[in-house]
């Protein structure tokens, strides 16, 4: 006798499940300290546009900021830390690609210079 | 008896639904993505419909818009960035760009994902007064950027800068203007959130609505913190 059993794909889900409270979400007092901090790196982005001393390191700390700042609105405001997985790797894919789609432009402009 | 473990490519969500597997007596245990006796599935999210994935529908199509419209704000920036510094007459950025102004603005897109997901918990709470009153100051704080946009266009413009006038305003404009129109979009989506609660139409019973327009909302937050850094913080 054989039992066929059709395993689910994110069993090892942690997180809680859809329809019951959601006691794993930050509360409204965390969620403003996650504002605090958004502004006090935001504040950090404009001093550090400012510093002139910098040069072309600005470029990277930056870059390096705004990609905290993404990652935090996403992971505690969009809730990509609490949900399931597959949002977060859907959301992740289309970044991916964005990515892609900018390296592939201007590769096409940096070796074929005649696009330009 | 022998157990054959077939591993779905479903979207099912929560733990291991191990206690649900059924034995029909005929020693054909099965359990299949969550599904019971009566082909309903067990993730019922936020007590609304049931989807043979245990995950809402509507969440996840929210999700793969979303993955999507990296790609259209992906093109537009890489569009951006390709033209930057190859305008040859009219304005540039850094004669125009006027950076405290534009801090400030951000800073008010920033707090309205806050007070987002201030309404989606108020929601959540079944406390409908503050759910309505954090939406409108959401709307209100995105009208606020809006305004502020729609100002710095038209000094913009006053300056000598148009859509036409070179790449880099081509560029800047579509890039913005893009970002713009889906921040309008939003704050429609956020009023009718308001009116649709003020009517009880919205509640505690269905806070998911709530939390896919703050999705949507807080992904338009995310692509302005990129678009602030790359076009008017980096030189």
């Amino acid at each position: 006798m054989s039992a066929t059993r059709i395993r689910l794909p994110d069993e090892d889900y942690k997180g809680p499940m859809l329809g019951a409270p959601h006691d794993g979400h930050p509360g409204d007092a965390q969620y403003i300290g996650i504002a605090i901090i958004l502004s006090v790196l935001t504040g950090i982005e404009v001093a550090v546009s400012y510093i002139t001393g910098i040069g072309a390191g600005a470029v990277p700390v930056l870059l390096g900021l705004a990609a905290i700042k993404f990652a935090i609105v996403g992971a505690y405001f969009m809730h990509l830390k609490f949900d399931t997985r597959y949002f977060r790797r859907l959301f992740i894919t289309g970044i991916v690609l964005a990515l892609f789609c900018y390296i592939v432009v201007l590769s096409q402009f940096k070796f074929f210079p005649w696009l330009k | 008896m022998s157990t054959a473990t077939v591993d779905t490519t479903g979207l099912a969500h929560g733990p291991s639904h191990d206690d649900h597997s059924h034995d029909d007596g005929t020693g054909h245990a099965s359990d299949v993505a969550g599904l019971d006796e009566h082909g309903g599935a067990h993730g019922d999210a936020h007590g609304g419909h049931q989807t043979a994935t245990g995950v809402s529908n509507e969440k996840l199509g929210m999700w793969v818009f979303l993955g999507s419209e990296c790609l259209l704000f992906g093109a537009l920036i890489s569009t951006y960035l390709v033209y930057k510094g190859r305008s040859v007459s009219g304005p540039q950025p850094k004669q125009i760009f006027d950076i405290p102004y534009t801090s400030l603005s951000s800073f008010v897109l920033l707090m309205s994902s806050l007070t987002m997901v201030l309404a989606l918990s108020a929601c959540r709470r079944g406390d409908g007064p503050r759910t309505r009153i954090w939406l409108a100051v959401t709307a209100l704080l995105g009208s606020i950027f809006i305004g502020g946009q729609v100002y710095e266009f038209t000094s913009f413009i006053r300056e000598g800068l148009t859509i036409k006038t070179n790449l880099f305003g081509s560029s800047f404009f579509v890039l913005t203007g893009f970002h713009g129109v889906h921040v309008t979009l939003g704050i429609l989506m956020l009023l009718t959130l308001t009116l649709l609660s003020w009517r009880g139409k919205v509640g505690q019973h269905n806070a998911e609505v709530i939390e896919i327009v703050g999705l949507y909302w807080h992904f338009v937050d995310v692509v302005w913190i990129v678009i602030f850094t790359v076009v008017y913080l980096i030189k």
